[in-house]
């Protein structure tokens, strides 16, 4: 199984997961944090970084090849239809795709890590009514129940960030859920419950903080999801409105011109699938590193 | 057995009548029907004579016992924009998508499997790697971006399939490759990582003590195994293939319920939507449910649970 170029062969305490060491080599998470650092960057200090205006049209310049020059400026990514800056409509789109990511994750992680706390605790009646309504809600497509509720809503950033947060509460719930049931008879537990602690205080001390592991690593991917559906839903025109740049409706735009302008579209195309690779990755390696449980799963 | 399929039986109706009721909220979801459904510029007056023209004015209840009696008859009531029932408008696009899914199904299969296979019997390999990168990357590219570079490289610079619509059996292969590629990804994924857990198992030593060759081992004793999980990442796939069409469809103008759906969304044709999410979740249901059944077929360890 294992070669020169392999990872050597696992040791018999690493095979039976009581010695671990992180499975990937430390370069793709180097990577990762490094892309969304500068993910980050642009998106908190968009007006800062961006080299031209990112709205307002100047069709005397529209449609230039990558690294083109009119007017005395450079345009490093080209510009659009409009003759706005490709370059600068990409880093202001990071803008919107950190706000929706983040916003989105915090109202999902909230709610789902509530109710997963509430259906684990209590179980059930309260139990089944939490578990019954996950099954209803994924027997609906994400994509159609999105852009239905969108449709109906009409677009808007707010609203792209509630129907995402609102959606994205299952899985939390469902692990969150399975954490507390393996807590809950716990000593410690059982100690506070016998001291006459409340309800609320031992979810909050005694079993929140060995929830929260699991809610941060599922919060890593949520955001690359939000990120992805937020996109779709902007490509369709029924997410982010335009002037704003938002990357899925910066790919739209560039559809009509795709075969005079590839650039148009490529770009921000191109900035979602790197931006959502880099969080995948970095979720990944957090898995590996905070969660023993799955040490020495899959590869 | 048997309590298995009253279970999903019970659990089916419970999912029928709650995406009836979600689809019937989608017309209160903004609090006043009358003015989602009438032009912006409508009086007072047409309102109010809407709402009882169309029964709006009665409890809410009352309204939905009223629309899951027509759902159950077919009837979500007339397109505005077509002027033909809303459920025939739905029926009538359902097999381009279905044929575009099942192109997208069959394609992740046909690549997916093998190259599942093949990274995880060659386990750190340059082909896994590569192949392992690329299921990664699928499963980050946007759709609908996926869709527009395979355009510009086979349509575009080499000329070689068609860009948009509908009808032959090229028309499909662009928009059935888009659309497969995320599922694609995954079966890959989920194989290869079956592949090693199952080649470490004690039936494959015993296979490989008996002196069967490699190749019997692999094909018919791990493979066999390994794929199990992969049914049902197929069955819960169902929903994603149909959902992405939507999204799919508008990338090659290819003429399905997607392009439908997108059309009748921009006329503000609600009872459209509403056949459509309605037709879609049933759908998926019959499909988990299908898979569920296989499932048992499959694994005769779940029958005994």
């Amino acid at each position: 199984m294992s070669s020169a170029t392999a990872a050597p062969a696992p040791s018999a305490l690493e095979a039976v997961g009581v010695l671990r060491r992180p499975r990937r080599r430390p370069l793709p998470p180097l990577l990762a944090v490094l892309l969304l650092g500068a993910f980050v960057l642009a998106g908190v200090f968009a007006p800062i970084l961006a080299p031209h205006d990112p709205e307002t049209p100047a069709l005397a310049r529209r449609a230039i090849a990558p690294g083109g020059q009119a007017e005395g400026l450079v345009f490093l990514l080209g510009t659009d239809a409009l003759g706005r800056d490709i370059l600068s409509r990409v880093i202001f789109g990071a803008r919107v795709s950190l706000v929706v990511g983040i916003c989105a994750v915090a109202i999902g992680a909230t709610l789902g890590t509530f109710l997963g706390l509430l259906s684990g605790f209590y179980g059930r009646g309260v139990d089944a009514l939490i578990t019954r309504l996950a099954d209803l809600q994924l027997s609906i497509p994400f994509l159609i129940l999105a852009i239905s509720v969108m449709a109906v809503l009409g677009a808007g950033l707010s609203k792209v960030i509630l129907v995402l947060g609102l959606t994205s509460w299952i899985m939390y719930a469902r692990v969150v859920r399975g954490e507390v049931l393996a807590v809950r008879t716990r000593e410690y537990v059982l100690a506070a419950q016998a001291l006459g602690a409340s309800d609320t205080t031992i979810l909050r001390r005694h079993i929140l903080p060995n929830v929260s592991t699991s809610a941060i690593v599922i919060a890593t991917f949520e955001i690359a999801r939000a990120i992805l559906s937020e996109a779709s839903l902007s490509f369709l025109g029924l997410g982010i409105q335009p002037p704003t740049p938002s990357w899925g409706g910066m790919v739209a735009d560039g559809r009509e011109y795709l075969t005079t302008s590839w650039w148009i579209s490529t770009w921000p195309g191109l900035a979602i699938a790197v931006t959502v690779l880099a969080i995948n990755l970095l979720g990944d390696w957090l898995r590996d590193v905070l969660d023993p449980s799955n040490a020495g799963r899959g590869s | 057995m048997s309590r298995l399929v009253l279970e999903r039986a019970g659990h089916a109706i419970f999912v029928v009548l709650g995406v009836s009721l979600l689809s019937f909220l989608l017309v209160h979801l903004t609090g006043d029907p009358a003015s989602l459904l009438l032009p912006l510029d409508a009086t007072q007056e047409d309102r109010d004579r809407f709402r009882q023209a169309i029964g709006l004015d009665r409890p809410l209840p009352v309204q939905y016992v009223d629309f899951l009696w027509r759902a159950a008859h077919g009837d979500f009531g007339t397109s505005l924009r077509f002027q033909q029932p809303a459920m025939g408008l739905v029926i009538e696009r359902l097999p381009a998508t279905l044929q575009l899914a099942g192109m997208a199904l069959g394609l992740a299969l046909l690549i997916g499997v093998p190259a599942g296979l093949i990274a995880g019997v060659r386990r750190g390999s340059i082909f896994d790697r590569v192949a392992m990168f690329l299921a990664l990357a699928g499963q980050c590219v946007p759709a609908f971006w996926l869709g527009l570079m395979l355009i510009l490289l086979f349509s575009v610079t080499l000329r070689v399939l068609p860009v948009s619509g509908g009808g032959t059996f090229a028309h499909l292969v662009l928009p059935g490759l888009t659309l497969s590629f995320y599922t694609m990804a995954l079966v890959a994924r989920l194989l290869r990582s079956n592949m090693l857990d199952v080649m470490k198992a004690d039936y494959v030593r015993t296979a490989r003590a008996k002196g069967l060759s490699e190749r019997s081992v692999v094909l018919r004793h791990a493979l066999k195994n390994a794929s199990i999980p992969v049914v049902t990442v197929v069955g819960l796939s169902a929903g994603y293939l149909l959902g992405g069409a939507v999204i799919v469809e508008q990338v090659f103008a290819y003429p399905g319920l997607g392009r439908l759906v997108y059309q009748s969304i921009s006329n503000r044709d609600v009872a459209v939507v509403q056949a459509f999410v309605v037709l879609i979740s049933l759908l998926v249901l019959a499909i988990n449910l299908t898979v569920d059944v296989v499932y048992t077929l499959l694994d005769p360890r779940v029958r005994y649970e």
